[in-house]
């Protein structure tokens, strides 16, 4: 759906922010952009909106490339930044004007979103708080029904209750032909949704892998103590140590995306080689 | 579909941006229209008379002109407010051609409009209150020919300038002007042998006056093709490209 080939991009007097990196993002999956503060997350959701050119190399969503920000992609596209902006008009009107680009906007969607996020059906959105704001714009995101759809730090000001309502509308919304790209800090939000993993580091793709590709290769314990070697990463709990290994037998609790994230960027080459024949492939 | 302009398309940019611009232009209208009223009423109230004062319509009408197209753009340059511009699926082009009309055609439709109502409302008051006879007011349709090529300089700005364009245009003009009036100056010093320009001799510079006077008529004919058919054409086409080539 996505591909990025040998993509090279840096912001003006900086140097590269992105060096050769490669990716492809299929279509039927929520995809979870993971890395550092710095490290290009929302710039590389901005290259596949076609919001930023790159320097060298290129990005294409279903052959058009995006720096073009072709309306037959962009209407396949359907972006909710972190920080954002909203039209001094009624939701209605919001819906008035904006649904008519997305070909296959459904309303009745949209409404059973807004029952879900508890918003109203109308009213003007800057009366809105920030929160309420973000869970109308993600409510219209999904609603048109696009092929790709971003969400940078979708959780961050939502409150409990709606962080749980996003992952279902998100799991419930999810098909075949569509895929979301989300990035975010806030891991425990999303867990448990985003599948495959892809973490981005010094430039590059450092880990993309499905969740089943990972609970085959890692595996995680708790032990009262720490094991000598084969340590990949661990973290100190009330009654011992929770442990990532390399897999050697069936033996495993579910991987926590917090801590799969540290071990992968605390061992970068070990990581490496244990999903060393996926990566060929 | 097409992928650079296609007519439905179009106009739903179109119509989104009249819906939001449409705040913004009702209370330019209604602040201009106090003015000219107050400005009306003002010598009746002190001397018993008064005329609708059409002599200001022109100036008012280019200068809000002008300064509506330098803001056309500002939503571009704003990180979060171009990322919905920017991803709203319409071409570059039908983006351009949108805020193209509501800044030149729509705009000047809207002024005549306006222009005749509060024409019509100031007469009546002038009647009722003061006795006055009504004043006439005629639209000079080549005026609004001149705006909209010259606003398109404007609406270039708007696009290129990430802040106050009108007034980096004008400021982007007067040092354009005195560049080329130096370099004027200097090239007709050297061409001419001329050392003091206060006393210049005509007959000393041994010119061919019927070759003067072609040259400067085809000067003057390339000078108004350029203007009436050339300039905004390329404004609007540097604008396109700005917006083709904008990143946030």
């Amino acid at each position: 759906m996505i591909t990025i080939e040998n993509l090279n991009f840096n912001y003006p007097k900086q140097s590269n922010l992105f060096n050769d990196l490669s990716l492809n993002i299929q279509a039927g999956s929520i995809h979870g952009l993971l890395g550092k503060n710095g490290s290009g997350k929302t710039t590389l959701l901005k290259i596949i909106a076609g919001l930023r050119f790159p320097n060298k190399g290129q990005c294409k969503a279903f052959g058009y490339e995006t720096r073009y920000r072709s309306p037959e992609f962009m209407k396949e596209l359907y972006f909710v930044p972190e920080e954002f902006y909203t039209p001094p008009v009624t939701m209605k009107q919001f819906v008035s004007i904006y649904s008519k680009f997305y070909p296959r906007f459904s309303t009745q969607q949209l409404f059973e979103y807004l029952k879900e996020f508890e918003l109203p059906e109308d009213g003007k959105l800057s009366s809105f708080s920030y929160g309420m704001k973000k869970k109308f714009l993600i409510s219209f995101g999904v609603a048109t029904n696009c092929k790709i759809l971003i969400l940078d730090e979708p959780s961050n000001g939502l409150d409990i209750p709606s962080k749980s309502k996003l992952r279902r509308i998100l799991a419930s919304a999810i098909s075949d032909d569509r895929s979301f790209v989300i990035s975010t800090h806030q891991v425990r939000d999303i867990d448990q949704l985003i599948d495959p993993i892809l973490i981005i580091e010094d430039g590059k793709v450092l880990f993309n892998h499905s969740l089943e590709d990972i609970s085959k290769r890692l595996s995680v314990k708790a032990m009262d103590e720490l094991p000598a070697e084969g340590v990949l990463h661990y973290e100190k709990t009330l009654g011992g140590y929770l442990v990532i290994q390399e897999k050697e037998d069936e033996e495993s609790l579910a991987i926590d995306i917090e801590t799969l994230f540290n071990a992968v960027i605390n061992n970068k080459e070990k990581i490496r080689e244990i999903f060393s024949d996926l990566d060929k492939n | 579909m097409n992928n650079y302009f296609n007519l439905q398309r179009f106009l739903q940019t179109l119509k989104n941006d009249i819906i939001r611009n449409s705040r913004n232009y009702l209370i330019t209208l209604g602040a201009i229209a106090g003015i000219l009223t107050s400005i009306d009423l003002l010598p009746g109230i002190i001397t018993g008379k008064t005329l609708v004062p059409v002599h200001g319509y022109l100036p008012l009408f280019m200068l809000m002109g002008y300064i509506f197209s330098s803001l056309v753009f500002n939503e571009m340059h704003d990180p979060q407010k171009g990322l919905v511009f920017l991803t709203t699926p319409s071409s570059s082009l039908e983006k351009l051609f949108s805020k193209l009309l509501i800044t030149s055609l729509l705009y000047v439709l809207v002024m005549w409009l306006f222009f005749q109502a509060l024409t019509l409302f100031l007469n009546g008051l002038n009647a009722i209150f003061f006795g006055t006879e009504p004043t006439r007011f005629t639209f000079h349709w080549g005026i609004a020919r001149i705006f909209i090529i010259t606003q398109s300089v404007f609406l270039f700005a708007s696009g290129y300038f990430r802040k106050n364009a009108f007034l980096k245009l004008l400021f982007a003009g007067f040092v354009l002007q005195m560049f080329f009036s130096f370099f004027s100056i200097i090239n007709f010093k050297l061409f001419f042998n001329i050392s003091d320009f206060h006393n210049i001799e005509i007959d000393a510079l041994d010119l061919d006056m019927g070759r003067m006077a072609d040259l400067i008529k085809a000067l003057v004919y390339g000078a108004r093709f350029t203007f009436l058919w050339l300039m905004a054409p390329f404004f609007w086409f540097m604008t396109y490209l700005r917006i083709a080539e904008k990143e946030v």
